[in-house]
């Protein structure tokens, strides 16, 4: 039920993909005219018009939730094929490893990622102490927190598979918050709680910026 | 193009439909409590050869020691479930509880259905200065407590006199009373403040 809207997704983009695939277009052989007798002559068959290699390699930069800002390194071995790896930061530095799927090669191109990001623990137990609203007793009972998470995104990518493109893309994702416990005394109380878990099945989005060279 | 605009708005559209579908879970396997020392008064028995008795409530002021994101709430939303509790007595070197011979903890407050979690009574083996017992209703869920006013034990026991230190009228004991809790809402619960 969840991958629901996932698969919605492919299901509408595979006809565009087809169309992008068979509708190859022939290029017409123009009739020219000879000064002379004015009859239309063949012309000298055109050269072997020689395909530009697509650039495999790529620059990224994202933002997003829960991905924060993560610049990556990209691979493309085939053109509808994309692999990533990216330093992140955000409460915490990280990282975040992408497989991508744009399988048109067109200035608008649908997008299907898949996505796992891990963030080492850093600053995160502080801001979580803070946004959730817990009493300052209480913080040396949470300890470091690290997370880490798997998406699923679809959206699309507007630009030159062979330049920059710039990409809008949705979805969701599976987020696990790592948290260390601890001890202290409130209210005369000892309190020792153990390592727990925060567990989330949220939306995602990511916007990103990529320039292959 | 259409599609491809369709293909790109549908997880948008998911996700505002599904707030219900979205949540976020929390699972804290083991918090442990620790009281300050509480004393009990013993009373004697009033028939030679029976067991004489003891009694007391402790209040635990959960609600104001766990994070409120744990135990704050409905239990529709929130799991508290007791797991273990151990009492250690204060005493001289080598005071044991030799002569404890039955222990019984009660979750209770106000109007909320008291629940019998510790019915200890000792075996076979050497008693020392701690005993260690498990939940009977392990999967008992104690936020209805909360919600209506806290967690209370109610502590009550026999021992055997002629074991029990001479001319003594109190015994003293450090309790740790340890919970495991559980939180999961959805977001559209999370927006309802729920």
């Amino acid at each position: 039920m969840r991958l629901l809207p996932v698969l919605l997704a492919a299901l509408i983009a595979a006809p565009s993909l087809a169309v992008a695939q068979t509708a190859t277009p022939q290029a017409a052989t123009p009739q020219v005219a000879t000064p002379e007798t004015g009859a239309p002559q063949d012309p000298a068959p055109p050269a072997p018009r020689r395909e530009e290699p697509y650039p495999q390699f790529g620059l990224q930069l994202a933002i997003g939730a829960p991905d924060g800002a993560v610049l990556s390194f990209t691979y493309s071995p085939l053109y509808w094929l994309l692999l990533d790896a990216g330093f992140a930061y955000t409460l915490a530095p990280g990282f975040v490893l992408g497989l991508e799927f744009r399988p048109i090669d067109f200035f608008i191109s649908p997008i299907i990622r898949g996505e796992y990001g891990y963030y080492f623990a850093g600053n995160t137990a502080n801001q979580v102490k803070k946004w959730a609203g817990i009493p300052e007793a209480q913080w040396p009972l949470i300890g470091d927190a690290s997370y880490n998470w798997f998406s699923g995104l679809v959206g699309v990518a507007l630009g030159s598979r062979r330049g920059f493109t710039f990409a809008l893309e949705g979805g969701i994702g599976a987020l696990s918050l790592n948290v260390k416990g601890g001890t202290g005394t409130i209210n005369n109380v000892v309190v020792t709680t153990g390592d727990y878990k925060v567990t989330s099945f949220m939306p995602v989005a990511r916007l990103s910026f990529l320039y292959f060279f | 193009m259409k599609r491809l605009l369709l293909a790109a708005l549908l997880p948008v559209i998911a996700s505002i439909v599904g707030c219900n579908a979205f949540n976020i879970e929390a699972d804290q396997p083991m918090a442990c409590l620790t009281m300050p020392p509480q004393t009990f008064p013993v009373v004697a028995p009033s028939i030679p050869g029976a067991p004489g008795t003891f009694s007391g409530e402790i209040d635990l002021g959960i609600s104001a020691v766990l994070p409120d994101f744990l135990v704050g709430g409905s239990p529709e939303t929130h799991i508290l479930n007791f797991q273990s509790l151990s009492v250690t007595l204060d005493g001289p070197p080598g005071a044991s509880f030799v002569w404890l011979t039955g222990l019984e903890i009660v979750a209770q407050k106000g109007t909320t259905t008291p629940v019998l979690l510790v019915d200890y009574t000792p075996g076979s083996g050497t008693i020392g200065s701690t005993i260690t017992a498990n939940s009977l209703a392990p999967g008992q869920n104690l936020i209805a407590f909360l919600n209506n006013g806290g967690l209370a034990f109610s502590v009550s026991g026999t021992y055997d006199p002629r074991l029990f230190p001479s001319g003594a009228t109190t015994w003293t004991g450090t309790i740790t009373a340890c919970f495991s809790a559980k939180v999961k809402k959805t977001f559209q619960e999370m927006i309802d403040g729920k």
